[in-house]
């Protein structure tokens, strides 16, 4: 494995033990859970494409660092989202996406919408490849302020064997995402950032299923923060008009 | 390295057509002692001590092996070196990734001449001297000593180029004299991991 494969895969790691060790050193916030989705890629003529996914996410543990843990299971919610994205170039793409999200919220079930655009440059190189994606976002949730967020994401994947990941070969994919939440009238500027690891298998020539760990930090610029810890199970389906 | 699934296009080329082929390999990191000795015998007579990366590459009909190695050279950062040996150990060919101009200047532009009729617009990704002969052509010209027998120099192009208004990947292949001798599609495998 080329050097670069470690130092990224290391600070990846070194994120997320980071983050856990701060974490466990503050009287933050916390919740811990299940998240699953399965994501759709349909491959359109004249370079258009459009991607499918839904996710669900159930929550096992929560509280706070300095208290004991409270299992406590439900169901937080369940998405679905459609990305529209054309190639503009040798290795970039644009796309527009909506997501309707149905959240367990302290008042009961609510339907939150998002609209968002993202730019995705992405490359193969000779024995990985990655991407970045910048996305700008606006959230409407019910009974809350709109909120407006520009996302930033690096994401590479490495072969376990051989230089590109073939048939029942396994990968690793690492990903790093940071957040920042426009200030408006009613709130100021705050962060969010996701660090994940997975170990992925690439089952056929057009699936995968992928589990790994994903961790993320929300309320950066509050007292409080937010922690999540989740076990992520991602499955993959590429499908081609051709 | 090539990438894993080839599918090969058959279409006309300035009057000349080109056969198509349909080819898929498999390429999975292997231990030296599954390569074929007299593979290893050559490896290690040119690359010394050189650290030294062995694949085997299943494709439809047959079996290669490859051998994978990156020197440190000045002037360059690195000069990787890709040997081919087929299932017997005898080698096929010799590939060496280069820059654009270190290929000889009237090839280049002809080159970049078929390129530029061929595409709307295109990026290369990578350049690969290849090289053809005897084992003890290879041999010499690998330790950078002239040779007394014959070495073919093909050039191996890996480029994006649209057509069509759609991007694609192919795997040029061009002679000495700059005709193309294969073009191969390079399907990659979905990245909506990475995306979404």
């Amino acid at each position: 494995m080329n050097n670069i494969y470690y130092k990224i895969t290391a600070l990846v790691l070194l994120a997320l033990a980071l983050a856990a060790t701060e974490a466990k050193a503050q009287s933050d916030r916390y919740t811990a859970g299940l998240l699953a989705n399965a994501n759709f890629n349909f491959s359109l003529p004249q370079n258009w494409s459009a991607n499918f996914q839904v996710e669900t996410r159930q929550l096992f543990l929560r509280g706070r660092f300095d208290s004991p843990a409270a299992p406590d299971y439900f169901h937080e919610r369940l998405l679905g989202a459609l990305v529209v994205s054309r190639k503009v170039a040798e290795r970039q793409s644009f796309g527009l996406g909506y997501m309707l999200q149905h959240i367990q919220s302290s008042s009961g079930f609510v339907f939150a919408h998002r609209v968002s655009s993202q730019y995705v440059y992405s490359r193969n190189l000779s024995n990985y490849r990655y991407a970045h994606r910048l996305v700008f976002e606006a959230n409407f949730r019910p009974q809350q302020a709109n909120n407006y967020r520009l996302r930033y994401r690096f994401a590479l994947e490495l072969p376990l064997s051989g230089a590109t990941v073939d048939v029942h070969e396994y990968y690793i994919r690492t990903m790093s995402e940071l957040f920042l939440t426009l200030p408006t009238p009613n709130a100021n500027a705050d962060g969010e950032a996701r660090a994940s690891f997975f170990i992925g298998n690439r089952l056929t020539k057009t699936q995968k299923l992928e589990l790994g760990l994903d961790y993320r930090i929300s309320r950066l610029a509050q007292a409080e923060r937010q922690h999540q810890f989740w076990l992520h199970v991602a499955y993959f389906a590429a499908f081609s008009s051709k | 390295m090539r990438m894993i699934f080839l599918l090969s296009l058959c279409y006309f080329i300035h009057g000349g057509s080109l056969l198509a082929q349909l080819k898929m390999e498999r390429e999975y990191r292997i231990n030296k002692k599954e390569v074929p000795l007299v593979a290893r015998q050559l490896i290690d007579s040119c690359f010394g001590k050189q650290k030294v990366r062995w694949y085997a590459e299943q494709a439809l009909a047959d079996k290669t092996f490859e051998a994978k190695i990156k020197i440190k050279k000045q002037g360059f950062k690195k000069q990787r070196f890709s040997i081919e040996f087929d299932s017997l150990g005898r080698v096929q060919d010799v590939e060496l990734q280069i820059k654009l101009n270190q290929i000889p200047a009237r090839l280049q532009t002809q080159i970049l001449a078929a390129l530029g009729s061929r595409f709307n617009k295109y990026k290369i990704v990578k350049i690969q001297e290849q090289w053809v002969g005897s084992r003890e052509a290879l041999f010499y010209k690998a330790k950078g000593l002239p040779s007394p027998l014959p070495v073919v120099v093909n050039y191996e192009f890996v480029v994006i180029g649209r057509r069509d208004k759609v991007y694609k990947s192919f795997e040029l292949l061009f002679a000495p004299d700059g005709q193309i001798l294969s073009s191969l599609e390079v399907i990659h495998s979905s990245n909506d991991n990475l995306i979404y």
